[in-house]
This record gives C-alpha cells, structure tokens and sequence, in this order.
C-alpha cells in the first residue's frame, strides 16, 4: 500500500494541493483552486490508445508522401524522408543523412512502438521491469519533441525558398501528416499515465497479501 | 500498524470538495480523433488508388539519362508520368524503363505510340534538347493512334522529327543510296520547305533504300500520283555536251542536302518537261483545272531521282530503243548524252559497248539510245493537225523505212569543244547510200555516218599521211643523190682550192704573165709619150739621141 491512492489522498495537478479524497470519489474538485481532482489521469489507457492508433494511420503517409517539393527551373522534385536519407548518404552527408534517420524515422517509430508496449504492458497488469518502464517513458517524454525537426525545416524552407519559377519549395502532403504523428505521439504519450505501471504492482502485491491474510 | 499511523497522518490533509459538474455524456469522444486519422488515411490510399495511371515498361537501348523517379515522361511539356524503376532485361540486352503514368492516360497505350529520350542533340539542321543539359533527361511520348493496346514499348533512337498529330501525310520514296540523307532532311515544293525525311531503312534484299518523308498539311496536296521526287543534295555540279551547270536549291540544302518534289504539267498542254519553271508563274488553277492526277494517299510509294533532268525526264511514255554501230572511236560520247534532231532533244544514250562481228571480227562500238517520240510531235503541212503515233509495229517499221530511205542517219557530234563531250545527232542525208533496214533485230539498228569532224579529221591525217610518205621518199632517193653532189663539189671545190693556192703554178704563171703585162704597159706608155712627143717618128722614125738631150 504505497500509493497514495490506496490511501485515498490525491493531489491536484494544477496546484500541487495534496487533498484527501471525499467519500464516494467521485467528481472531486481542489479545495483551493477548483481544478477537477482524479486519482489517476482520466481515461489515460483509452486516450493513449486513441493518439496512439491515430499516429499509427498517420506515419504511413508520412513516411510515403514527398515532405517537400523542390521546383526550379530545371523540372521540380518531390521527396520523401527516406529518398532525403538516401540523397544524404549518397552525396556524402553521412552525417546528416543519421540525424535525419534518427530524427524523423527511428524515434516516431520507436515511440509509437514503446507507447504500444508500455500501454499493453499496463494493460496486462504486468509486474515486469517497472522501472525500466518508467525510465522507457521519461526518454519517450524528453526526445518526442526533437522529431519535429523534418516539420521545422521544411517549413523554414518553404517560407524562406520562395523565388518563383527559379526555385520554389512547397511542403508535401507527407510534412503535414508528419506532423500530425509527432503531434499525437506527443498527445498520446502526455495522456498516458505512468502511474498506472506502480498500480498493477500494488495491486498483486495487495493480492498476494489478501491471499496470505486468508490462508493464515 | 503503519497503514492506521499513515491514515492519521493524512487526516490533517484538506478534504477534496465536490462539485456536481456537467458530466461528460460521451466519455469515448477520444476515439474520434483515430477514427479521423483511419478516414484520413483511408481517403489519402483511395486517392493514390484513384489517381494511379496505369504502369507500363519501355525498353531502351541505353541506361543513359534514365534515373528512378527523377526521369519524367512528358507530353507536350506536361509530366504525364515518372520513371519507377530502371533495369536490365534478362538477357542484358536492353534497359527496361517501368514507368508509372498518372490516372488517364490510357489512351496513351496504344501500339503505335512512340517513346523516346530527349539528349541534347547537334545535327546538320540544328540544335535540339538544350535545356535537358541541366535538366537532365526526360522522356518524351507521341500519342499512337491505333486501336490495339499495349503496355510494353521499345524508345526509338533518334526523336522522330514530327509526332503523330502533326498534320500531314507520309510517303515512301525508293532510291538506290541514301546519298546525303538524314532524318530531318528538308523536303522543298517550288523552293519552300515542306516536309522532312523522318526515317529510312535498308530494303531487306539490300538493294535499294526505302525513305520515309513526311510533307506537312496542307502542302501534301500538293503530292499527286504522277509527282516526281529528285535529289537536290548540296552543290550539284554536271559537265555534259550542254556544258557547264551548277543547281543548288537553298542554302540549307547544300549544307544539309535535301529532296524537291514537283508535278509535271500535263503533257497535253506542256510540250517540255524544262518549261516547269516558267509554267509555275502561271496561275494555278489553270493546273488544278487540266491536271487529272489525283492527291496521292498517305504511303504512296515514289521513285527517288538522282536530279531533276532525270525525273522530269522520264514521263516519256513512248520509248524506243535503237542501236548504233559506230565503227569509229566514241570517245567523249556518255550513257545519257542527248540525243539531238535538228536541235531537239528526242533521245538519249543508254549504254556504250562493243559488237563484234563473229565471222570478220570486225569490231565495232554499239551504242543503245532511247528515242522519246513524243518529243517529235510533228504538225501536219496540211491541215495542222498533230501526227497520230503509229499504232502498231508495223505501222511503226513503215514509218522508220520511210525516213530511212530518206536518207535518216545518225552521227557522232562534238557538243563541247572544251570538254570534248559529244552527243548523237540524227538527221536526213538525202545524199547518203539506201540501207537495207533488218526488222529481225531488236532493237532496230539505225545506220551511222561520220561525223562531219570526222571529215577533217580524216582529211587532215590523210594529209599528215601523205607528208609522211614524201619524207620518207625524200629520205629513201633523194638524199643519197644530193649527198654523192655534195661530194663532187667538194671535190670540185678542192681542185679549184689548189689552183688558187700561193705557190700553185698558175698563181706563179700569173704573176709571172702579169709583170710581163706591166712591162708591156710600160712600154706601151713610153711609146705613147714619144708619139705624143714626135709624132712623125712613126713615119720618120726615131729621132736622133741629139734631140733627146
């Protein structure tokens, strides 16, 4: 019993106000500052889910669709994150070419596989590796945002490379719905609650007392 | 216990207050937001799906220029698809292009339409794809117009010089070299550019070149049945008995060549095929109400001439070919020298050889000519009217006895006294031998008689002939007898020397006799000066001593 929860103190998230719960727990709001009081972060598993399966729909034109197209006077190309990639590496940007992998391919994916895990693993009620998992959702947390570079630059082009028809650069259809993956992944991994991962110990924890209060 | 002692603790925390706030109806509203992303992506696949043209693979000869999803297909300028992949084909022969075109396009997929890549190109008649040079390559579609489908194309290696929407008709010409032309070669009608040579190939029994042009609307009405294409390739530069001609038709064809074409004028109406040019000044529907030749169809095959004598030439319908027995040189005389009546030209050689009589081995020069008798349409005395043709052969041999008993013959004459070049000459020699025409032979052999050169020529190598042979007999007789004079007068001569010689005694006796001659004069004198004296002393003699003191 080494949540607060269980103890049925919580605490507002606004104001840091630590309150005990009323009675029936239900539609608490902060004695101070009026802010509506949960135990745990509402609806945390299902809104993840939702982001996150959003996110998921998303990453597939984002990685398809050309993030920017480059027109000039000689003919106009479109590309996409990977043929960026692959023009970096092969004009000898290697560099680059990892920084852009790392930033707009490895970390979407590798938050949306982590958030699934983490979410499956709660779900799961799994005692496995708490803190590793909490640790897994602190990084999640820092590093989503830095995947927003691609968006960045390409919008910074974009308003900066505007000389009509000597050389022009639109964002594609793949920029947006980049975007909109860093966006939800960051959504999704804000409504999870990491909290939820201790619950599921306390939890069993708790069952294996009760069972060992009842056999003795 | 802990947990009482923690509950103490906790009950100097404030109570959380309540509050009956709206509640939320639809806690699930959350899942929106995926079912949005799933309807975005769906409609973003289905308008992939949609917008996706149909795939096709063009095989190339060469990789060059050709780079996965850079390498666009364009028609009119306008990217109707991209380059998907580029690859080998299995047996390594060919690049095969997979090229996604964009939705509607299908229309494109027909068996005749044609790919090919855009380089930039320097041909004798210009520059073309420049712009490819920072660009890079692009590809290039002309819509085919056949029914039959297909999704599989081999690129063509050169652009071709119009696409298939261009109007205008193709037509074949057939000639026996290429000579200098290319695929974009100009094709001229009275001196304006028309039309371009857009492709050739090698007959397939290597005989003979097949030229595909292409004459642009609306100047391909102008190509009718009986219309003639020639060679107007660079400089043309002829020597022949008529002399000296330089042709060019314009400044790009003599860089580049070219090919003109032309309709003769009806033969009912335009005696000679060279009177064209003036003809062309006449107003046109004067032609298009006499001319009964029709707009030739689309891939009409013509014959390519090699000049505009030869192809204008050739509407002669009635041809007849005779032969020539020459016993003398013919020499300067060519295989298309006119052949010449009075002037006109009716004929003209076809080909020089050697007959050879099998039982006296004499040897003789055949040479064949074709006569054009329509050339010599002649007016009767009478009425006026035009001769009719003979009909038939008979008719015709009649005809041939008659004008040979007339004295008709043929004879080799110098055209050009610079270059030497002759031509044959027929005409009426009333005074010539009957000749006994053999209507077995075909051709017909028409009798010859010497040049009037010839004349000279053999009166002036019998004179050479006859000097030679006085010469000779100067040489043979008279020479020795002069030299067996020549002696004797040397002989005379030295006699004569040796009388007159210093100490020869007859110069002695000379001197001699003269200085008698002197004393005698002398003594002359003196008896001169004493008659002169005395005269009477020659009667009374010589005076006395006395008298003389």
């Amino acid at each position: 019993m080494n949540s607060a929860a269980a103890h049925g103190i919580l605490s507002c998230h606004a104001c840091g106000l630590v309150s005990r719960a009323s009675k029936n727990q239900h539609d608490m709001v902060c004695s101070r500052c009026e802010t509506s009081l949960h135990f745990r972060k509402n609806n945390s598993i299902s809104r993840a889910w939702a982001f996150l399966i959003a996110a998921y729909v998303f990453i597939i034109p984002a990685n398809l669709l050309p993030v920017m197209e480059t027109g000039s006077l000689f003919g106009s190309e479109k590309d996409t994150i990977i043929s960026g990639v692959i023009f970096l590496w092969n004009s000898g940007s290697q560099a680059l070419a990892f920084i852009l992998f790392f930033a707009s391919v490895f970390i979407p994916m590798a938050k949306l596989v982590s958030l699934t895990y983490l979410l499956i693993s709660v779900q799961r009620r799994s005692t496995f590796q708490p803190k590793n998992r909490t640790k897994l959702y602190r990084i999640l947390e820092f590093v989503g945002r830095w995947s927003m570079i691609d968006v960045y630059v390409a919008a910074m082009l974009t308003a900066l490379v505007q000389f009509g028809s000597v050389m022009s650069i639109r964002v594609g259809n793949g920029a947006i719905a980049f975007g909109a993956v860093v966006v939800l992944t960051i959504l999704a991994a804000e409504s999870f609650d990491p909290r939820l991962i201790w619950d599921s110990i306390e939890k069993t924890k708790n069952n294996e007392n009760f069972s060992k209060e009842k056999h003795v | 216990m802990s947990n009482t002692s923690f509950e103490n603790e906790t009950m100097d925390l404030p109570l959380t207050n309540v509050k009956q706030h709206k509640k939320n109806k639809y806690p699930q509203f959350i899942w929106l937001i995926p079912i949005l992303a799933v309807l975005i992506g769906l409609s973003l696949v289905v308008k992939g799906i949609i917008d996706k043209g149909p795939t096709i693979t063009i095989a190339f000869k060469s990789g060059e220029g050709l780079e996965a999803g850079k390498t666009h297909v364009k028609f009119k300028d306008m990217e109707i698809g991209v380059v998907k992949a580029v690859s080998l084909d299995k047996d390594r022969q060919k690049v095969i292009a997979t090229i996604q075109l964009e939705k509607d396009t299908d229309d494109f997929l027909k068996a005749d339409t044609r790919f090919w890549i855009v380089k930039p190109r320097i041909t004798a008649n210009g520059v073309s794809g420049l712009n490819t040079l920072l660009s890079g390559s692009y590809i290039v579609v002309d819509r085919g117009r056949a029914e039959e489908e297909r999704k599989h194309f081999v690129a063509l290696d050169v652009p071709p010089i119009q696409t298939q929407d261009t109007p205008g008709r193709e037509f074949v010409l057939r000639a026996s070299a290429l000579d200098s032309h290319e695929v974009g070669t100009p094709i001229f009608y009275r001196r304006l550019t028309v039309g371009q040579v857009v492709g050739y190939a090698l007959d397939d029994d290597g005989k003979g070149v097949s030229i595909k042009v292409f004459i642009n609307a609306p100047y391909d009405q102008y190509v009718k049945n009986d219309s003639r294409f020639w060679n107007v390739s660079g400089v043309d530069v002829s020597l022949d008995a008529t002399g000296f001609k330089v042709k060019t038709e314009s400044i790009v064809s003599i860089l580049a060549g070219g090919i003109s074409f032309s309709t003769p004028e009806n033969l009912e109406d335009k005696d000679q095929s060279t009177s064209m040019e003036s003809d062309s000044l006449k107003p046109n529907s004067v032609e298009t109400n006499n001319s009964p030749s029709e707009r030739a169809v689309a891939d009409t095959v013509f014959k390519l001439y090699k000049s505009r004598e030869i192809a204008m030439k050739r509407r002669d319908v009635h041809v007849e070919h005779f032969v020539l027995n020459f016993k003398q040189s013919v020499r300067g005389l060519s295989v298309g020298a006119p052949v010449d009546f009075r002037g006109v030209n009716i004929g003209e050689v076809l080909s020089i050889s050697t007959a050879i009589d099998p039982k006296t081995f004499e040897i003789t020069q055949l040479v064949e000519i074709s006569l054009y008798a329509e050339r010599l349409r002649a007016r009767s005395k009478v009425d006026g009217s035009i001769m009719p043709f003979p009909k038939t052969r008979a008719e015709e041999l009649n005809r041939i006895k008659i004008f040979l008993n007339k004295g008709l013959r043929a004879q080799l004459q110098n055209g050009n006294f610079v270059t030497g070049q002759k031509y044959l000459a027929i005409d009426f020699f009333p005074k010539e031998p009957s000749y006994k025409l053999d209507v077995t032979k075909y051709p017909l052999e028409l009798p010859v008689i010497p040049g009037a050169l010839d004349d000279i020529e053999s009166t002036f190598a019998r004179v050479i002939k006859n000097t030679d042979k006085l010469i000779n007999e100067i040489h043979t007789s008279t020479l020795p007898e002069l030299n067996k004079t020549l002696v004797e007068v040397q002989n005379t001569l030295n006699q004569a020397n040796s009388l007159v010689d210093d100490d020869s005694p007859l110069q002695t006796d000379t001197r001699l006799a003269l200085r008698e001659l002197t004393k005698t004069s002398d003594s002359l004198k003196k008896l001169t000066d004493s008659l002169d004296k005395s005269p009477q002393s020659l009667i009374f003699g010589k005076p006395a001593e006395k008298e003389k003191q």
